[in-house]
């Protein structure tokens, strides 16, 4: 075990993050930034060690609550930031949705229908009981499988079967992808008339459906997989606007309630998904837009860091700050590449690629890594950071396409490491903070170590599952007046905000559903009920209030 | 040609908005969520506004008391996102305590954009007839909610009653105006609106340049 902890003083870490601020907001200029940190991470290296002892007494308490004040505000700004990340593609994929939904009402035979499993169908002559108990058993059937898929994936997901998951992920995705791609083309066709014969259509189709695969699930460029996520559950929307009227608003109700129940209960699935997710640092494969995906777009070396952050808590950080000594800005280069190309198991594929990026490997670099390694395993005493490096070892290996497996399959998960703690404007404030909680009290630490867990070292993750349900709803809207169509996406967006902020607050998992949905519907028929006929009288007079 | 109108139509009533969004507060994280939630309130005002039309079943074609409550419940509800932004805002304004961060300066700065380009409201009006004076009408509405945004939170927060007076007068002024639209005695009654509007936009952008201004003196 190397250091047992690097101390940085309070200043520094101020210093640090007031830096870190700015870069953060704006775009440009990022790498610039970057290098400089690594720089001075290696520049301070030597002085650190000797300087520890006295650090540690500094912390005053003003200098403390100063401090965490300092940093409750750089959360909250963080969290605006995440909003703002978000915003875009919910958006975009709602958007996407209406456009979807309003070309498919322009006259298509083509509309998809309710599915197969409904058990009522409605009709316009029938009563409101009827109504309401016919779609409460649709909206019950529909809710029943997504409990019941819901549970099994957990349960895969908890047992490791990582492989099965993604290869069901794989089919589920080339389905949506293909099936409801083509039922879209087929409205487009129909509504556009365009002549298209069916093998241009097929070899277009799956031309698609592959790079979706293959994006989603192996390595592609952020914003094709972003857009294929986004157009992914903009199709899930679609499909499920074939419902009917009723069975929609019950089978949002419902949800709402068993997201509710999914996460916030003690044995929820989803809480058990998150948090099994969290402890073995992998990733639901498909299942989240994760927002330092975005954040990849507009900042390289944060997407690494926030991914690597939530790796780099456990073990302890002195080693990481060691390693990164060791690795040189090259090896930050080779974390960022990983986290460019993969999902998951990212470091991984950034193997296969450094090999032939940087032939220059030297074997110095090449070297300490793998000494490091060493070093690092019997290093990361108890807790799950053993696992953790033995997990992404292994997932190196089993990725490694190639070359010298053992020797890459080790540096890369390092390489991760190192880029995670020099490379930055995070690596080195979150962890010397860490550890400077960590001389104080234990509940300070777990609250640290907690919010670095959430969605603040990780960036923000919305599941793909709200997207669509969100997507359905002003769908469902858009399938009545544009009016409605507004309201809703206002009262969703404003939803999903102020849950965002209440994640902010409570610092866990929260559902993204109720609150949003919530607002949606209340708007939906209120806006349906008074707001249409008012506005309509209002339109007639060419008043404008 | 009635997609050509169609289009004319909508980009004049909404381009100008457009234009200030994607400008100005698109590419600011805080002015995004700002506007999300202002649109919000601006939306729980109209439902409640509304939900008063629908039960006020007599009254539901006399314009005159339709825009009293109207503008009132809009107003109300201006000063309540206010509060809602001034609470929200004292926890984030320990910032400027610190003089030692260097959020202070940004943040100052972000205050004032705050301030700034305003917010867009989203008037939903495709009227039947005479199309293209309901977009002109439209933009140059919007334009005045930006105005009135401004100007009344400066005034929430210098306590100035004169402009809060002028934010509310001139709603009703604006909206009255638009009652002319459709007047069947008053010839070139459009015409008057849009005049009358215009002129009221003008005189409101003058308080917001110069409350600006005074804010950049007190800040430089």
């Amino acid at each position: 075990m190397g250091v047992p902890g690097d101390r940085y003083s309070t200043d520094m870490e101020m210093t640090n993050r007031a830096a870190t601020s700015p870069s953060r907001t704006g775009v440009a200029g990022e790498a610039l930034g970057d290098e400089g940190e690594n720089i001075r991470a290696t520049a301070n290296r030597p002085r650190r060690r000797p300087r520890e002892p006295r650090r540690r007494p500094r912390l005053t308490p003003e200098q403390r609550a100063a401090y965490e004040e300092a940093e409750r505000i750089a959360d909250m700004k963080f969290y605006m930031l995440q909003i703002y990340k978000i915003i875009k593609p919910v958006v975009v994929c709602i958007c996407l949705s209406i456009l979807w939904v309003k070309i498919s009402m322009a006259g298509s035979d083509y509309r998809p229908t309710q599915s197969s499993y409904t058990v009522y169908k409605e009709s316009p002559n029938s009563t409101a009981s009827q109504n309401f108990l016919g779609s409460l058993a649709n909206a019950g059937i529909i809710i029943g499988q997504i409990v019941i898929v819901t549970i099994i994936i957990v349960v895969l997901f908890k047992r490791g079967h990582i492989k099965v998951l993604i290869g069901f992920f794989m089919v589920v995705v080339a389905m949506l992808l293909g099936f409801m791609g083509y039922i879209l083309i087929l409205n487009l066709i129909q509504v556009l008339r365009i002549p298209l014969d069916y093998l241009t259509m097929a070899f277009a189709l799956w031309n698609f459906s592959v790079t979706g695969l293959i994006s989603v699930f192996w390595k592609g460029p952020m914003w094709v997989q972003q857009m294929y996520l986004t157009v992914m559950s903009s199709l899930m929307a679609f499909s499920l606007t074939g419902l009917a009227e009723w069975t929609t608003w019950m089978l949002l109700a419902l949800l709402v309630v068993w997201d509710l129940i999914a996460v916030l209960c003690p044995f929820g699935p989803l809480k058990i998904l998150v948090e099994s997710s969290r402890s073995q640092n992998q990733e639901v494969p498909a299942l989240l837009y994760t927002v330092n995906a975005v954040w990849f777009m507009a900042s390289p070396p944060d997407a690494i860091l926030n991914r690597e952050t939530l790796n780099s808590k456990e073990s302890s950080e002195s080693e990481n700050l060691t390693l990164n000594n060791d690795g040189s800005p090259r090896t930050n280069f080779h974390g960022g590449h990983s986290r460019a190309t993969g999902r998951d198991g990212g470091a991984s594929i950034s193997s296969s690629r450094n090999s032939g990026l940087d032939a220059s490997f030297s074997a110095h670099g090449g070297m300490s890594r793998t000494s490091s390694t060493m070093e690092l395993v019997p290093g990361a005493n108890g807790e799950t950071g053993n696992r953790d490096t033995i997990e992404l070892r292994e997932r190196a290996r089993s990725g490694d396409s190639g070359n010298s497996p053992r020797s890459r399959g080790e540096g890369s998960p390092l390489a991760g490491r190192v880029a995670r703690s020099t490379s930055g404007r995070q690596g080195p404030n979150r962890d010397p903070r860490r550890d400077s909680r960590e001389t104080d009290d234990d509940e300070e630490h777990r609250e640290s170590s907690d919010d670095d867990d959430d969605d603040d070292g990780g960036g923000l993750k919305l599941g793909l599952g709200d997207f669509v349900f969100y997507s359905v709803l002003v769908a469902r809207a858009a399938m009545f007046d544009w009016v409605t169509t507004m309201c809703c996406m206002v009262a969703v967006l404003t939803g999903m905000n102020a849950t965002i902020f209440l994640l902010a607050i409570y610092q866990k998992a929260l559902p993204a559903l109720p609150i949003s949905i919530c607002f949606g519907m209340l708007f939906y028929f209120a806006t349906r009920f008074a707001l249409v006929p008012f506005l309509a009288v209002l339109a007639r007079g060419q008043v404008f209030i | 040609m009635t997609l050509t109108t169609f289009f004319g139509c909508a980009f004049t009533a909404y381009g100008p908005s457009l234009a200030i969004f994607f400008g100005s507060i698109a590419p600011n994280a805080q002015l995004v969520i700002l506007m999300v939630s202002s649109a919000f309130f601006w939306l729980i005002s109209v439902l409640l506004a509304s939900a008063i039309w629908y039960m006020a079943s007599d009254s539901r074609n006399t314009f005159p008391v339709t825009i009293i409550y109207t503008v009132l419940l809009q107003e109300l509800f201006r000063y309540f996102l206010y509060l809602l932004i001034n609470r929200a805002e004292s926890g984030l304004n320990m910032v400027a305590m610190h003089p030692k961060s260097k959020f202070n300066r940004s943040y100052i700065t972000q205050l004032v954009n705050s301030l700034g380009p305003g917010v867009i409201m989203c008037e939903s009006c495709k009227t039947v007839s005479l199309y293209f004076i309901s977009a002109i009408t439209t933009s140059i509405l919007i334009l005045h909610h930006c105005a009135w945004m401004m100007i009344s939170f400066t005034g929430f927060t210098n306590r100035s009653w004169l402009r809060i007076a002028w934010v509310v007068i001139t709603h009703y002024g604006a909206s009255y105006l638009t009652i002319l639209n459709s007047s069947p005695t008053i010839n070139y009654g459009c015409a008057y609106q849009i005049i009358g509007n215009v002129a009221l936009l003008i005189a409101s952008a003058i308080i917001v340049f110069a409350d600006m201004r005074h804010l950049h003196q007190k800040l430089s």
